[in-house]
């Protein structure tokens, strides 16, 4: 028996591709202190720094209303690095609200995900803004991010990397997978009824009070905002590949 | 660059979701119930090598309050089947729910215990469901909340000798899959987990295990979460005991990718 095709049975996730149909992101480009994030990189992984010494990371806040995990919220940080002789997108804190991403993630990719309260609001009392706030536990604030959408844009305006996780799992004997994986997968804009592309570029804030050794998402306070857009698409997450296998580092 | 990695143990790593093994638990109040089952019906839930030690197969309804752990405070449930694997007899967990993401990513991470979250209750008495109070501790597990996984009741009558208790070590499957296409498996592998554990024990010296009747029933019949193939023919006995334990690392005694 194929063990593969016998772990199928009560599967906490199916086999991938894991689809996604109306996705809602907004991603908010900004400059941080480079010093606190860079103790989350592993080895091998570089900052990959402004000119005036800032670390260039964007924080993406998410709403999936259909997805083959079911809905859930999703909110995560990218630091620009370089890897070998690549620009990629590291992606060191994560956080969702739902259990079956939450295991897919990490131990498909590594996304090292936590689970948090999350909402995503877009409504006459939130003032043209999209609100989506953040806490962990509940209670405890981690992240305020808004967004105003105020013209039609396009993806060339957006520089795009490859985004990097790193799956670190020990367990059964006490061995350890360490490897860091190029996530893969493809994604489409939604067209909307006049034919132009649901992406939007507008202001956006962060504010991420808290100082946390169990959740430092106050390493990526914002120095500066660069950029923001919210983008709704149809895409499906795939396994990446895996370009460094950091198992004897340790 | 840094030729380390960040500290910690699980991801991610600088900001670890749990520590490193042993996890601790203290006045851990668990209750289960042992019965037979189908032996046919189970043997979808059971992978390569592992099989029944009987006709028909036993199994362990178990349900779990954890006041107080070095994970957090949770409820778990779960069924266990007494199984052979090359001559040595296990608790093999087939299916387990827990309602806290810490002991979620820590049991499937490092045992392959196959958690999801689930909405679980504990109620000894009925009362705070707007019952009236009685002899019975009332478990409850949904998942979605809503649709009724399993109910578990337990009345305890009368202390139970922790000898005649057969302690059977847990077995579990650790599956990792691929993060690259067409590549094998990151984990393939059956963990054999012994807990360490002491009872409490009554003012009198006697050890916090109870007997008593039970019930327990697997009310949706559903392809996402199939508890009900564990559904019971015939009640063996009933129990509940408060105890510390500890969990450490596993053993792994079956490599399916060797």
């Amino acid at each position: 028996m194929d063990i593969n095709t016998w772990f199928n049975q009560a599967n906490t996730y199916p086999a991938p591709p894991w689809a996604f149909r109306g996705s809602n992101q907004i991603a908010i480009n900004f400059d941080a202190e480079a010093d606190a994030i860079a103790a989350l990189l592993p080895p091998g992984v570089t900052m990959d720094l402004e000119p005036d010494g800032s670390a260039r990371c964007e924080i993406r806040i998410c709403w999936y209303p259909w997805s083959v995990y079911g809905p859930f919220h999703e909110c995560y940080v990218l630091v620009r690095t370089r890897h070998k002789d690549e620009t990629v997108w590291f992606l060191p804190l994560i956080m969702t609200d739902n259990d079956i991403p939450t295991s897919c993630g990490r131990e498909v990719w590594g996304y090292a995900k936590k689970l948090a309260t999350m909402s995503w609001e877009w409504g006459a009392h939130t003032g043209g803004q999209v609100v989506f706030t953040m806490e962990r536990p509940a209670g405890v604030r981690l992240l305020t991010a808004t967004f105003a959408p105020h013209r039609r844009a396009l993806p060339a305006e957006r520089v795009g990397h490859h985004v990097m996780s790193h799956r670190h799992i020990t367990g059964g004997n006490g061995d350890t997978v360490s490897e860091l994986i190029l996530v893969g997968g493809s994604k489409a804009l939604h067209v909307s009824a006049n034919g132009e592309l649901d992406m939007w570029a507008g202001q956006g804030s962060i504010n991420v009070p808290g100082a946390s050794i169990d959740d430092p998402w106050h390493f990526v306070r914002p120095t500066r905002i660069n950029n923001a857009y919210w983008m709704i698409t149809d895409f499906a997450l795939e396994p990446g590949r895996v370009v460094d296998d950091l198992t004897l580092v340790r | 660059m840094s030729d380390s990695m960040p500290p910690g143990f699980s991801m991610p790593l600088g900001a670890s979701l749990y520590p490193p093994p042993p996890y601790e638990f203290r006045r851990a109040d668990q209750a289960w119930i042992q019965y037979e089952v189908d032996t046919e019906a189970i043997k979808q839930m059971l992978p390569p090598g592992v099989e029944p030690d009987s006709d028909p197969a036993v199994c362990e309804a178990w349900v779990c309050w954890y006041s107080w752990s070095t994970l957090g405070p949770y409820h778990e449930a779960y069924i266990m089947v007494r199984v052979v694997v090359d001559g040595v007899r296990y608790w093999y967990q087939p299916v387990i729910f827990t309602d806290s993401e810490v002991p979620l990513a820590a049991g499937r991470e490092v045992w392959g215990f196959a958690k999801k979250l689930a909405v679980m209750s504990w109620d000894w008495g009925g009362a705070s469901r707007g019952g009236t109070r009685n002899e019975q501790l009332l478990f409850t597990v949904e998942r979605p909340a809503g649709q009724r996984i399993m109910t578990f009741t337990m009345a305890p009558e009368a202390p139970f000798p922790p000898s005649e208790r057969e302690n059977l070590p847990v077995l579990s499957f650790r599956h990792l899959p691929p993060s690259e296409e067409g590549a094998p498996p990151a984990a393939s592998e059956l963990v054999r987990l012994d807990v360490a554990g002491a009872l409490y024990k009554s003012a009198d010296g006697t050890p916090e295990f109870w007997t008593g009747r039970g019930s327990v029933s697997f009310d949706a019949r559903s392809t996402i979460d199939p508890w009900h193939v564990f559904t019971p023919t015939k009640i063996l006995g009933a129990y509940w005991t408060t105890a510390d334990f500890s969990l450490p690392l596993g053993t792994v005694v079956k490599d399916y990718l060797a």
